[in-house]
């Protein structure tokens, strides 16, 4: 965490704490129900303690951590329930997105995500898999940001991020990381061709089927959660 | 580790002008664009600034306020396509969280939605317009606990909060509330069947019966064809 004093210097101190504290639980660099110690974060951020405090409460606004008193803040763990239910919110606003994203979406943006799908590409042959987890992340957050939405973006952009923990699980089954990289391949092509239809057939088959690799490894089962007929 | 409690002890201040903020926002007590006073409600809360400031904050991450150099924090102003998008959003949510609620909503709370159903329908003959939105309300939180999520029924209420502003624009059309209730209607007969298919259709229906009356109090606002993704639904 040395490298975080440079981060927020110019920044509002209490957003730039939240943001660095977001990132590490998100990615899984703060491990599941590990002890935030704020007097530790605050000399290693070289700040004071409110500011740090502020951070932790949003957090808690979000569900990432949870204050247990006398004991302290911890980094909260999603349950299968919870995590079902995330796969379904971000399923239901990227339905709304994508149909915003064909209307807006301008050829530079396109030409963007293709050279980001290069580099999952190439991350997926070298085996890099912490360059794909970001290349995933810059082609999804591109991709909703062109829908000019700020309400979708925002909302669906948090769900991606409550997501990223997983990651490191399900990348780990056999098969996964060909898979999830052919299916950024087709949502790319249905964006080409700017059809409404193919581009969320892509995009929600996309989710769904990261969300069967997630239950796989929770139980082996391949469990089909029940979605309304508009999906 | 005392530093908690003490926490917890300034809780309440902050929590209750942000609760009270939040409410005069949503009800359309304040219009969009006013200024809010940090002073005047320091003053009237016999409080100091700091508390108000931090719930602000809250109301800013929410979207519901917005600050602006030199004019201080106004009400945010929310655009026709901006409620448009809300109404979408509500209506994907909706859709996700009706097998919750069919799978987990209580005989009690089925007898408290015909409850609620029955006092509007006496609001309704005697046009008592405020006390119809708070059958209203009460119905939409019945239908987010019930669907014992921690996720899809906070965020679905986070996108009801819209609707006391939305409605300050819609009620002048008096047909519209008597529809509202039909669908209403359907809607618990729907859950009283316990069938997700048409508990789905009857939220639809409903939502965008909303949309649309939205769009006719917006003289001239193109609805776009969003709703052909929910063809057959009305």
């Amino acid at each position: 965490m040395e490298d975080i004093y440079i981060q927020i210097k110019d920044r509002p101190i209490r957003e730039a704490v939240y943001d660095v504290l977001r990132k590490s639980i998100c990615r899984g660099e703060l491990a599941d129900g590990s002890k935030i110690a704020e007097e530790v974060l605050a000399k290693q951020m070289n700040v004071s303690r409110t500011p740090i405090r502020e951070a932790l409460r949003k957090l808690e606004m979000e569900g990432l951590v949870e204050y247990i008193p006398r004991r302290g803040v911890f980094v909260r763990t999603f349950d299968r329930r919870e995590i079902i239910e995330i796969y379904q919110i971000r399923m239901a606003l990227e339905q709304v997105a994508v149909y915003y994203v064909v209307q807006n979406i301008t050829d530079s943006e396109i030409k963007m995500l293709e050279e980001c799908q290069e580099r999952i590409e190439k991350a997926r042959d070298d085996n890099d898999l912490n360059a794909l987890f970001d290349e995933y992340d810059f082609f999804h957050k591109t991709l909703i940001r062109s829908s000019r939405s700020y309400r979708i973006t925002s909302l669906l952009c948090a769900h991606y991020d409550y997501l990223q923990r997983l990651r490191t699980v399900t990348h780990n089954i056999a098969g996964r990381t060909p898979k999830a990289v052919n299916e950024h391949r087709r949502i790319l092509e249905a964006l080409k061709t700017r059809n409404l239809e193919m581009l969320k057939d892509a995009i929600i088959s996309h989710t769904r089927s990261s969300m069967k690799t997630y239950l796989l490894s929770q139980d082996g089962i391949d469990l089909e959660v029940s979605m309304p007929q508009v999906f | 580790m005392g530093k908690y409690r003490l926490d917890l002890r300034e809780e309440p201040i902050r929590d209750i002008v942000y609760d009270r903020l939040k409410k005069a926002i949503c009800r359309g007590d304040m219009t969009d664009g006013e200024r809010i006073p940090e002073d005047d409600l320091a003053k009237k809360f016999h409080i100091s600034r700091t508390p108000i400031r931090e719930a602000l904050r809250k109301l800013e991450v929410e979207g519901l306020v917005k600050y602006y150099p030199r004019k201080g924090v106004l009400v945010k102003e929310i655009s026709p396509q901006e409620y448009m998008e809300i109404y979408q959003i509500r209506l994907t949510l909706e859709q996700i969280a009706v097998p919750y609620v069919v799978a987990n909503i209580t005989d009690d709370e089925l007898k408290r939605l015909r409850e609620i159903y029955d006092c509007a329908q006496l609001y309704l003959e005697r046009g008592k317009l405020a006390e119809i939105f708070e059958c209203e309300d009460l119905f939409n939180q019945v239908i987010v606990d019930a669907c014992r999520s921690c996720r899809i029924g906070p965020l679905l209420e986070s996108q009801y909060i819209y609707l006391h502003r939305l409605r300050k624009m819609t009620h002048q059309f008096r047909n519209r509330r008597q529809e509202a209730w039909i669908q209403h209607h359907d809607i618990i007969l729907a859950l009283e069947k316990r069938d997700v298919d048409m508990v789905c259709k009857a939220f639809a229906s409903h939502t965008v019966a909303s949309m649309k009356s939205f769009e006719k109090s917006q003289n001239g606002l193109k609805l776009n064809q969003f709703f052909s993704l929910f063809e057959g639904v009305e």
